[in-house]
């Protein structure tokens, strides 16, 4: 316990209590509080466990950045891990939770990996864990998920929505302090569509610990208003190709519980022609022994803690640093009425240092901090020793404050692919030549000071608006702040003494970790990242990737500008899922297809199937059985008498022009030219590989005018496909190709007595067999409707397809019923249909799987036997032709009481030896008894009549069965032209 | 996502096409024969530079578009009509 | 027996009334009944076709991207020298079968499409959680169309002159999931729908 709430100061509304609780216990915080700011104002110290070692830790940062104070947030369907607490916007109720212990955050099992340390260095899974394969999924990952993780996600269904937004912007910029603010305002001036996003709750990055600056912030935010779209709360959190950005808005992070319709969080794409990136610069940590006690934290978030929320992180706080602008920490915190222990400064002289000892701050200059005292898991005093010798000082202390440094935050810049550089005056890498449309802007480039920023941002935004060809306007008026004269920083990444040194401290690397690696071969900075996991962690290293990279550099013995950061991708934060889900969860994941007669199926017991983006009726089951019996009515039906099934969901295109014959002699397999007007054909399409692509009708309706129909999978293939060829293959041909499938409703009426059905609905055509033969099409009124008539079959009956247009599907569809009724018609499903063409021996796409050709399917007779079309050249190669291919054959159990199973395989009589081949379909018979099935045989088409083993190791099934023929049904082919 | 400024409907997110590879292979004569076929479907040359590709606007103009397009950088140097001989870059030194 | 009206595919799924956040109207949805031809000439048949259908509707084959509309009748560009032509059922009767096969690929297309006009303040922002096209006026101002996919679903957008919202053309098929996603897009803007009726006429 030692940080407290000051008596005044910081930007919170002391007039607003906000309850809350930790850990159960409850605590109270003010408005404007976040929860880190809060915990540390009830002087909570410790706030989790580490990831590997379970050792205590605090919080360190003020921000995104932070990466060990990860806390769970609420309870039951809403429960939240992982949050770092110094984003988390604190209300009235929140229940916040720490992670990673067990029993309690004070008493750890786990922590005694902390005294096994020594056996668990880096790459220690990969050595340890590596006998016997198996054990890895069965026995170590379960155990080291165990004893190394973090916070558990929520069981329950997430009750929030989440949505996605395309945003759309001449300038982006992301990050609103000085630089992103005048960065806005500039381009806004030159007319620039702006949209301004910052992750903080509150605009002004740097700017909301400066008071002295609170004018200028305000000015500059209410120079925005009404012109610019700013988007607080938004977290920019990867950069993309072509100037796209992701940003991640939290709606309702901040609120109990998200408001009603209203989102909890959008993901925003951004398409942005522009782009500033005013993300600023984080502090770094220095890699000492036992950096991660609680009470360490970096300077300028103690800075934030006090300036911003009135908080102070310790009674008596030390400062560590290798730079002047940390001594801001000290001489806010002294004028704040903290006693300073100690400002411990490697550098030998420095300015800052002169002023701090003229206020009578204790500095120590060309000193380190070399460890730490701690109690009850929390710093109580500091080790510091002249830089060079051995002998240590002990110094009292509460809290230790550090900087190493300013890294800028080049996550997006590098993301957009601009190439980073070294800077030897900050000691960091900083974004290097910009070429395209993104540009940097303030600490984000290394570019620091207030005055300095705001000139900077203002320049990018000019820049950008400029490039747009857009005049600017007046310049942005700046902050007059005074600007500071600098001593340089020392470059500081680790101090040498005995203890563990993290550089990641929320995958507990250490800077030995990195040393290892070094000397084990992995020297690559990407290769040292896998190795010890570190930069890895959801911080992604912000604060320490820099440390780990310059601790490898001098192990390596060369300059960290040649070792470089591991490679910065999406996302900069962690992101929910439900945000990069958005809406098209659920029921939402995909949009339904639906027929256009989905209401009658609905109303008349329809069993619905969802295949592909499509609902279709499986089986009209009023009593929701959906086994054989309903099954076998509807296919019987047929078979005996009449049915009808909605076939709307194949796909038809209209193929018009002086060369859609020729077009579709090339596309089809077989031949299109020489089909009748007012005739079908069964068509096949190859892919270019010889391979069957698809199948369907060529109904010609003119000499130029052709409707062919693809299958319900197919139909977006195939018309590309059709497309394609005829863009870039045969564009000298001219044919117009029309989607005209949600048009059309299409039903099947099949069945002995499908035509006297139709005589009765049918006018102004004369459907006798020899007017209307097999294959025969004709525009007739059914129902009183204008439509289509065609006199094809997929189940082998005497049958009929006719198409109307969509609006009167269900008028035409109940009055061929009524027509049917004497008859005794039922409309079938989907499955009725498939034993209906599975008895016939047609396929569909079981058997057309890609990898099956014409000859395999019994179809190659079929084939054009001159003249090119697309698969006729490869289809012709040896190894297709074979014999000894998987052929189509039909299959009975040999007891028909045995049951078939799809997608077992055929083995010998004896069970053994390699699959032969495999079943592609069963059903029960609706004509004939029990089972029967299709299936891809080896030479099949030689060897009806053997008996094999169809074997199902999934049920643990063997069932004897007989090779037949495919066409179990109407052999001869007689009833469709009956 | 990268932006592909279509020529007939303007700057569209690539989730709007359809990539249908390489632009540079033309189909044979029909009587080539099987070597020429099997070079046509199955040789690529995959590589890293520029590379002429085939994009399918079909949430769009339903139009197959000829892209000149950089594998590593993702740079579109330029947009034509399917029979348009695209000018390249040159590829630069690796 | 004779033949009803054409039945919609959002009939019963659609119902009028207010959705999502009471009291306010951000955005305002109508299914709009419209008859609908594609037509698409044939190679180098453009002026020809632009001829026909000055004659037959008095306006001609729209730009890429553009739409000409006039009285009940609207052109919306569909690709190259394609066009969809919306307007009550009874003008386009004749169009079908007038205009020769030489001239122009010409397929009703009425029962494959719905139409959908929103309309609102906030019409742009809820569309904008599935479009990925910029609706802001000055880059898609009154006239443009676009064919692009919104929440999945192919469409046809157009911006009508005269800051009346937008339209968007749906296959019919896709037509109720399109509009249970612009529910659920307007929801926290508050949402009207309106009864279906045929397009509004320009003056």
């Amino acid at each position: 316990m030692s940080g407290y709430r000051l008596a005044a100061g910081g930007r919170i509304d002391r007039g607003v209590t906000l309850p809350f609780t930790w850990d159960g216990r409850v605590c109270q915080g003010h408005g404007g509080d976040t929860l880190a700011s809060a915990l540390l104002a009830n002087g909570v110290r410790l706030v989790g466990r580490s990831f590997k070692y379970h050792r205590p830790r605090g919080i360190i940062t003020a921000g995104p950045e932070e990466p060990c104070a990860l806390v769970t947030l609420s309870v039951g369907a809403r429960r939240d891990a992982n949050t770092p607490a110094p984003i988390v916007e604190l209300f009235a109720g929140l229940q916040a939770e720490s992670q990673n212990r067990w029993p309690s955050l004070k008493f750890d099992v786990m922590a005694v990996n902390s005294l096994f340390a020594s056996i668990m260095p880096a790459g220690f899974y990969y050595k340890t864990f590596m006998w016997p394969p198996a054990f890895w999924e069965r026995v170590y990952e379960p155990m080291i998920r165990r004893a190394a993780g973090l916070g558990r996600a929520a069981q329950e269904p997430d009750p929030d929505h989440y949505e996605h937004e395309h945003s759309h912007c001449d300038v982006l910029v992301v990050g609103a302090g000085a630089a992103g603010l005048s960065a806005a305002r500039a381009a806004a001036d030159a007319g620039a569509r702006v949209i301004l996003v910052e992750q903080d709750y509150e605009l002004g990055g740097g700017l909301l610990v400066e008071p002295a600056l609170e004018a200028w912030r305000r000015a500059a935010i209410a120079a925005l208003d009404g012109r610019v779209r700013v988007l607080a709360r938004t977290t920019a959190v990867g950069a993309y190709d072509h100037g796209v950005f992701a940003a991640v808005e939290r709606i309702g992070d901040h609120l109990p519980k998200s408001e009603p319709h209203r989102a909890r969080q959008r993901l925003h794409v951004i398409r942005a022609r522009h782009a500033v990136l005013a993300t600023g610069a984080v502090e770094r940590l220095v890699a000492f022994p036992d950096n991660d006690r609680p009470g360490v934290m970096l300077a300028s978030a103690a800075r934030a803690y006090a300036n911003r929320w009135g908080v102070a992180v310790g009674k008596r706080v030390a400062l560590f640093t290798n730079n002047d602008e940390a001594y801001a920490t000290a001489t806010d915190l002294a004028a704040a009425g903290v006693e300073i222990a100690a400002i411990v400064d490697v550098r030998a002289e420095s300015q800052a240092a002169s002023l701090a000892l003229k206020a009578g701050l204790p500095v120590r200059l060309d000193h380190e901090v070399c460890g730490i005292s701690a109690a009850r898991g929390g710093v109580h005093g500091i080790h510091i020793r002249r830089i060079g010798t051995a002998k240590s000082e002990y110094v009292s202390a509460d809290a230790l404050c550090v900087s190493g440094g300013y890294s800028p935050q080049v996550q997006l810049a590098s993301q957009a692919r601009t190439p980073l550089a070294w800077s030897e005056a900050i000691a960091a890498f900083v974004p290097g030549v910009e070429a395209g449309p993104v540009r940097s802007a303030g600490a984000a480039r290394g570019i620091f000071g207030v005055r300095e920023a705001a000139a900077d941002g203002e320049a990018a935004g000019r820049a950008a608006a400029a490039a747009l060809g857009l005049k600017s306007a007046a310049p942005v008026p700046l902050p007059d702040t005074a600007v500071p004269t600098h001593t340089p920083l020392a470059p500081l990444w680790s101090v040498d003494a005995p203890g563990k040194a993290f550089v990641d401290l929320q995958n507990d690397v250490t800077a030995d970790d990195l040393r290892l690696a070094h000397r084990e071969g992995y020297s690559h900075i990407e290769h040292a990242k896998r190795y010890t996991t570190f930069a890895m962690a959801t911080d992604q290293g912000k604060i320490g990737s820099l440390v780990g990279s310059a601790v490898l550099a001098q192990a390596r013995g060369e300059p960290v500008a040649a070792v470089g950061l591991p490679r910065f991708r999406p996302y900069t934060t962690p992101v929910a899922w439900g945000a990069l889900a958005g809406a098209d969860v659920g029921a939402h994941f995909k949009p339904e297809r639906l027929l256009p007669l989905h209401d009658w199926h609905t109303r008349n017991g329809a069993v619905f199937v969802k295949i592909g983006l499509w609902l279709r009726p499986l089986v009209y089951s009023p009593s929701g059985d959906t086994g054989w019996e309903p099954v076998l009515a509807e296919a019987r039906a047929v078979r005996r008498s009449v049915g009808m099934t909605d076939v709307s969901s194949l796909g038809k295109i209209d193929v018009q022009g002086p060369d859609a014959a020729q077009f579709l002699d090339r596309i089809y397999a077989n031949t299109a030219s020489t089909i009748a007007v007012g005739k079908s054909r069964y068509g096949l399409m190859l892919r270019e590989d010889g391979m069957l692509f698809d199948d369907g009708t060529i109904a010609r309706l003119s000499p130029d005018h052709f409707l062919i129909t693809a299958t319900t999978q197919k139909s977006a293939d195939v018309l590309e496909h059709m497309e394609w060829h005829l863009q870039t293959v045969w564009s000298d041909l001219d044919v117009t190709l029309t989607n005209v499938a949600d048009h059309w409703a299409q039903f099947a009426v099949a069945g002995p007595n499908a035509r006297r059905v139709l005589e009765a609905v049918v006018t102004g055509l004369d459907l006798s067999n020899t007017a209307f033969p097999f294959m025969a099409l004709a525009e007739a009124r059914i129902a009183d409707v204008p439509g289509r008539v065609f006199r094809i079959s997929f189940s082998g009956e005497q049958a009929y397809e006719v198409a109307v247009p969509a609006g009167h599907a269900e008028h035409v569809w109940t009055a061929i019923l009524a027509a049917g009724k004497p008859h005794g018609i039922v409309p079938y499903g989907l499955d009725a249909l498939n034993v209906l063409r599975i008895e016939k021996g047609h396929v569909t796409g079981g058997e057309i799987n890609g990898q099956t050709t014409p000859h395999d399917l019994g179809l190659g007779g079929m084939l054009k036997k001159s003249g090119d079309f697309v698969g006729r050249t490869l289809g012709q190669r040896a190894g297709l032709l074979e014999s000894s291919r998987l052929q189509l054959v039909g299959l009975a159990p040999t007891d028909v009481t045995h049951r078939l199973r799809g997608g077992a395989h055929l083995v010998s009589l004896a069970g053994e030896g390699p699959s032969q081949g495999f079943v592609t379909a069963t059903c029960m018979a609706a004509e004939g008894k029990g089972w029967i099935g299709l299936a891809l045989l080896a030479g099949g088409r030689a060897r009806h009549g053997e008996r094999l083993i169809a074997a199902s190791p999934v049920y643990g099934e063997a069932v004897e069965v007989t090779v037949i023929t495919p066409h179990h049904v109407d052999r001869e082919n007689a009833r469709v032209r009956t | 996502m990268q932006q592909i400024a279509c020529p007939w409907c303007g700057v569209r997110d690539e989730a709007e096409f359809r990539y249908r590879g390489d632009a540079s292979q033309h189909r044979p004569a029909p009587d080539a024969g099987l070597d020429a076929f099997l070079a046509y479907v199955y040789e690529r040359k995959n590589p890293y530079g520029w590379h002429v590709e085939w994009w399918h606007h079909v949430h769009g103009c339903r139009r197959v578009l000829k892209l000149a397009r950089h594998t590593l950088t993702h740079q579109i140097a330029a947009v034509g009509q399917p029979q348009d001989e695209l000018p390249l870059p040159p590829d630069e030194a690796r | 027996m004779s033949a009803p009206e054409p039945r919609s595919v959002l009939a019963g799924s659609f119902t009028p009334g207010p959705r999502g956040k009471p009291g306010v109207a951000g955005v305002t949805l109508m299914e709009l009944r419209t008859g609908l031809v594609e037509i698409a000439a044939r190679r180098g048949q453009e002026t020809a076709l632009d001829t026909e259908l000055q004659r037959h509707l008095g306006l001609g084959l729209p730009e890429p991207g553009h739409a000409f509309e006039a009285g009940d009748v609207a052109a919306l560009w569909m690709a190259p020298a394609t066009a969809m032509i919306l307007a009550p059922p009874a003008r386009l009767d004749p169009l079908l079968g007038a205009i020769a096969p030489a001239v122009a690929a010409v397929l009703d297309q009425s029962g494959g499409f719905a139409a959908l006009r929103i309309s609102g303040p906030m019409a742009s922002a809820a569309l904008a959680k599935g479009c990925r096209l910029d609706l802001d006026a000055r880059v898609f101002p009154g006239g443009r169309v676009a064919r692009s996919v919104i929440a999945q679903v192919p469409a046809i957008l157009y911006r009508p002159a005269g800051d009346v919202g937008f339209d968007v053309i749906v296959p019919a098929t896709f037509a109720r999931s399109f509009a249970e996603f612009l529910c659920n897009a307007a929801a926290e803007f508050g949402c009207t729908i309106l009864p279906a009726g045929p397009r509004p006429v320009v003056s």
